[in-house]
């Protein structure tokens, strides 16, 4: 029985150190690529791209990345009269 | 009269006992619920066929306890002479589950559909994932109380966890006689999820803590700093994860390592996209199926049919119902000491039954209050209780193993 209530306090001690240690890897690597990796153009809010629902918006984003395998970036969306 | 009696003997029909009788009605119960009522069908299903099989007689396809496959001087059939000797469900529960291969398969899969994201907005709330896993532990010392030996004990526990792939992983490593019965407890608890979690919540939470508005509180109190790359974080945050808990916790690696390889090939997009699609389609399809059919059929009457399996029938739900409890107490502690609110039912979604336990918490909040949703909230816990309950699966193993 005193091996099972080591075994509990252990445990969650080890468990809550891990997830302690979750919440400040996830806080540094935020502020890392806060600093080096900050995306310049967020497509959603470029000034061409008004009028245009931002589901919508995010889909084409994510139909021309699956297309262009991550190499296509959208600048612009624009809606064409027919 | 002679042929009559050859015929006879031909059929199974001498060979059935009251045993076999009562494996076929849990076989067709778990059937029903699996096909009619749909608690958790992709595996229940598989599993309760492989109970079937495994408890027909004169089928071969019931796995044969790990002392008869035991050759003079320590070492064990190979496989062609098991397949041969037992059968081929003998051949793919020895290569499959024995050998702890299909969980890590089927958590790999998992991490290709697990989206760390609301828990990279909501870091704080990653803590709640911690104290959800009290379950596990207190129904070990309980479990050793009433006789279990500590291995034993340890399988039970981890249902509290809610992840079977964990429950199955930690079981085949420290009691693989109690595979059957423990697999079933944990995804039978997982399936009633939506009736546990109320139950449970409306036993501990007030009315006024159930209309507490996450969005509202994050408006009162905003984050310090608001994430400018997010899909940066998120190809980083599994790579870095994976290698702490390496270090950390290293008998944890097989289960959390596949799961953060699964989420890293999702998040690194279209590149790997193949990648992804085979891990959580075709790959983690097969490994469900053999793991299902597999563990059933660990179900003979003679393994089944005894007081131990009531025990982890009673003990399961109860470390189930611990582990929400000691997530919505955690919150409540919280509250009692920060002005930033955070609605118990964050707590409660601690396990691992993702996303099944933040539906059902974010609907209850709903039934309180129209305009509060929690589900990003409810989701950032319950992604860490996946951490969570791993990290608890790799302490009991590596102390007990």
């Amino acid at each position: 029985m005193t091996d099972a209530i080591q075994l509990m306090l252990t445990g969650m001690g080890t468990v809550f150190f891990m997830l302690i240690m979750v919440v400040v890897l996830g806080n540094v690597i935020i502020r890392i690529t806060n600093t080096f990796a900050v995306v310049s153009n967020q497509p959603g809010k470029t000034s061409t791209s008004r009028g245009i629902e931002p589901a919508k918006l995010a889909a084409i984003v994510s139909a021309v990345d699956v297309v262009t395998r991550g190499k296509g970036k959208v600048s612009s969306v624009e809606k064409i009269d027919e | 009269m002679e042929i009559l009696r050859e015929l006879f003997n031909m059929t199974a029909l001498g060979d059935i006992t009251w045993q076999t009788l009562i494996m076929w009605a849990i076989a067709f119960v778990l059937l029903y619920l699996g096909i009619k009522k749909g608690y958790e069908p992709l595996l229940l299903v598989p599993i309760a066929f492989g109970v079937l099989l495994a408890n027909f007689p004169g089928g071969q396809m019931g796995v044969v306890d790990a002392q008869l496959i035991e050759l003079e001087g320590g070492r064990y059939m190979n496989l062609f002479e098991i397949a041969h000797e037992y059968g081929i469900m003998n051949y793919l529960y020895y290569s499959l589950i024995k050998t702890g291969l299909l969980p890590p398969i089927i958590f790999m899969g998992v991490g290709v559909l697990t989206d760390f994201g609301p828990m990279l907005r909501n870091l704080k709330l990653a803590l709640f994932g911690a104290a959800a896993q009290i379950g596990i532990f207190s129904i070990l010392l309980g479990a050793v109380a009433v006789g279990f030996t500590a291995k034993e004990a340890a399988s039970l526990g981890i249902i509290g966890g809610a992840d079977g792939p964990t429950a199955i992983y930690t079981t085949i490593k420290l009691a693989p006689h109690l595979l059957g019965p423990i697999a079933i407890a944990a995804y039978s608890y997982m399936a009633l999820v939506p009736v546990i979690i109320p139950l449970v919540a409306k036993l501990l939470i007030s009315k006024k803590e159930f209309t507490i508005n996450m969005k509202e509180m994050d408006r009162k109190y905003p984050a310090k700093y608001e994430i400018k790359n997010l899909k940066a974080a998120k190809i980083i945050f599994p790579i870095a994860l994976g290698t702490l808990a390496a270090i950390m916790v290293p008998s944890s690696v097989p289960l959390l390592g596949m799961l953060l390889f699964g989420n890293l090939i999702k998040e690194i997009g279209s590149s790997t996209s193949r990648l992804a699609d085979a891990a959580q389609g075709p790959i983690m399809n097969t490994a469900t199926i053999f793991l299902g059919l597999t563990v059933g059929a660990t179900m003979t009457s003679e393994v089944f049919l005894s007081a131990k399996t009531i025990g982890i029938v009673v003990g399961g739900f109860v470390a189930f119902a611990i582990s929400i409890a000691g997530g919505i107490l955690a919150v409540k502690i919280y509250n009692t000491f920060s002005k930033k609110k955070i609605n118990p039912l964050v707590g409660a979604t601690g396990l691992s039954a993702v996303p099944m336990a933040s539906r059902v918490a974010n609907e209850l909040a709903l039934k309180y209050d129209k305009k509060n949703h929690i589900l990003q909230y409810c989701m950032a816990s319950n992604i860490s209780g996946v951490i969570g309950s791993a990290v608890a699966a790799g302490v009991l193993i590596s102390f007990l193993q």
